[in-house]
């Protein structure tokens, strides 16, 4: 497989697949971050369009020198996702006044017995439903290290803040979404 | 110094990692042998950042990369070729009539760039395929005007892609009711086609005055 600065290059000579094949290799990344940051289908979307629209842009300025393409990537990303929230804040705090702050896209999971093993996908729901209700600085920490497997050095780039930072977001985080799953009834007694 | 409640939540991912140096680890050990919210806590926490990164990613809607590629390159649509009777059948979908502002912005822009007149636009002078054409025979055009006319194409590619999607679900509301004649509802559809028409030549014609203020 090309690597990803292999394909920029081909990009810049103006050949069309080498985009086609960066968006088909990178959608599914930039989706799931805009996902799992939003806990919005259709607004995940929109900034995933948003965030190649960005790339395709900007292409000319990224250099492998300064780390990874998928870093760069990220970057973009995150920053797209940060202003959005910032922007969509009010109608947030609006909404969640009238649904008592649970996310707009899923009902309450229903309740499990203890012995009950819950799937994979019925854990994602609800990680996604408890990751919905921590502040988005430990949100995007979490996500970035444990769902997209960046490492320290990679997300201390994207956030642009100093080890310590990051490690310490990262902790608060999981203590967070642990704290809300265990007040959620899903914990690793029930699914183990 | 006394290790409490909080210094077990600072260090619980080092620790959980291996990370503690035998000091720290001895004073956290002996903490969580002793105090139970701070075991379960951990035992929670172990087991979540388990389960994350194996948890299933999300599925891609489908025809995402298709609009993302719409969007940038155009490349993924250069393949079709619309007709206009398409692209006012799809002028009917309450989505594109948000976008009709838009439209009757870059249109303003395409007739900037190409001296059509905005007044005396004709449908020939909307498809892409004629735009291009003109473009080519404006030997004046400079770098940076073909650069913005290359952008606005790509809206009116990414325009047609809707219009494309749109026209593709049928829409149970403008289907004829089941006793109806034929006739009848072509008729509606021609109604529907010359309203929608009129609204864009009047977006045109407002484009066009926002020019001259
Ligand atoms: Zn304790």
């Amino acid at each position: 497989m090309e690597p990803d600065s292999q394909l920029v290059a081909h990009c810049l000579r103006g050949e069309a697949a080498a985009w086609e094949e960066l968006v088909r290799r990178h959608t599914r990344r930039v989706y799931n971050l805009a996902y799992r940051f939003t806990s919005n289908r259709q607004e995940a979307e929109d900034l995933s369009q948003e965030v190649f629209l960005r790339i395709y842009r900007t292409l000319a300025s990224y250099r492998a020198v300064h780390g990874e393409f998928t870093t760069w990537l990220t970057s973009v990303t995150r920053n797209l996702l940060i202003d959005h929230y910032r922007r969509t804040r009010r109608d947030r705090l609006t909404d969640s006044i009238d649904e008592e702050g649970s996310p707009a896209e899923h009902k309450a999971a229903p309740g499990r017995r203890p012995d009950e093993v819950a799937s994979a996908s019925e854990l994602s729901v609800q990680v996604q439903q408890a990751l919905g209700k921590i502040s988005p600085e430990l949100r995007e920490a979490v996500i970035l290290r444990d769902l997209q497997g960046l490492d320290y050095r990679e997300i201390q780039q994207v956030l642009s803040v100093p080890e310590g930072t990051v490690k310490s977001r990262i902790n608060r985080g999981r203590i967070e979404l642990a704290r809300l799953l265990t007040q959620m009834g899903v914990t690793g007694d029930s699914a183990s | 110094m006394t290790w409490t409640c909080i210094h077990s939540e600072e260090r619980l991912a080092d620790y959980l990692e291996g990370q503690l140096e035998a000091g720290e680890r001895a004073l956290m050990e002996a903490h969580l042998a002793e105090c139970a919210a701070c075991r379960g806590l951990a035992a929670q926490v172990s087991w979540i950042s388990g389960r994350l990164p194996h948890l299933p990613p999300e599925v891609v809607p489908s025809g995402l990369v298709f609009r993302i590629l719409e969007a940038t390159s155009g490349t993924a649509g250069q393949k079709r070729a619309t007709s206009w009777k398409t692209v006012l059948a799809g002028l009917l979908s309450p989505r594109f009539a948000l976008g009709l502002g838009t439209v009757a912005a870059t249109l303003f822009i395409l007739s900037q760039a190409l001296d059509i007149n905005p007044r005396k636009i004709t449908m020939d002078d909307l498809n892409p395929v004629n735009l291009y054409r003109a473009a080519d025979q404006q030997a004046h055009l400079t770098y940076a005007r073909g650069l913005r006319f290359v952008n606005d194409l790509r809206v009116v590619y990414e325009i047609r892609s809707r219009l494309e999607e749109a026209s593709a679900t049928p829409v149970p509301e403008q289907q004829a009711p089941k006793n109806a004649p034929a006739p009848q509802s072509e008729q509606k559809l021609k109604n529907d086609l010359l309203r929608h028409g009129s609204s864009l030549t009047a977006a045109v014609t407002l484009a066009g005055l926002g020019g001259e203020l």
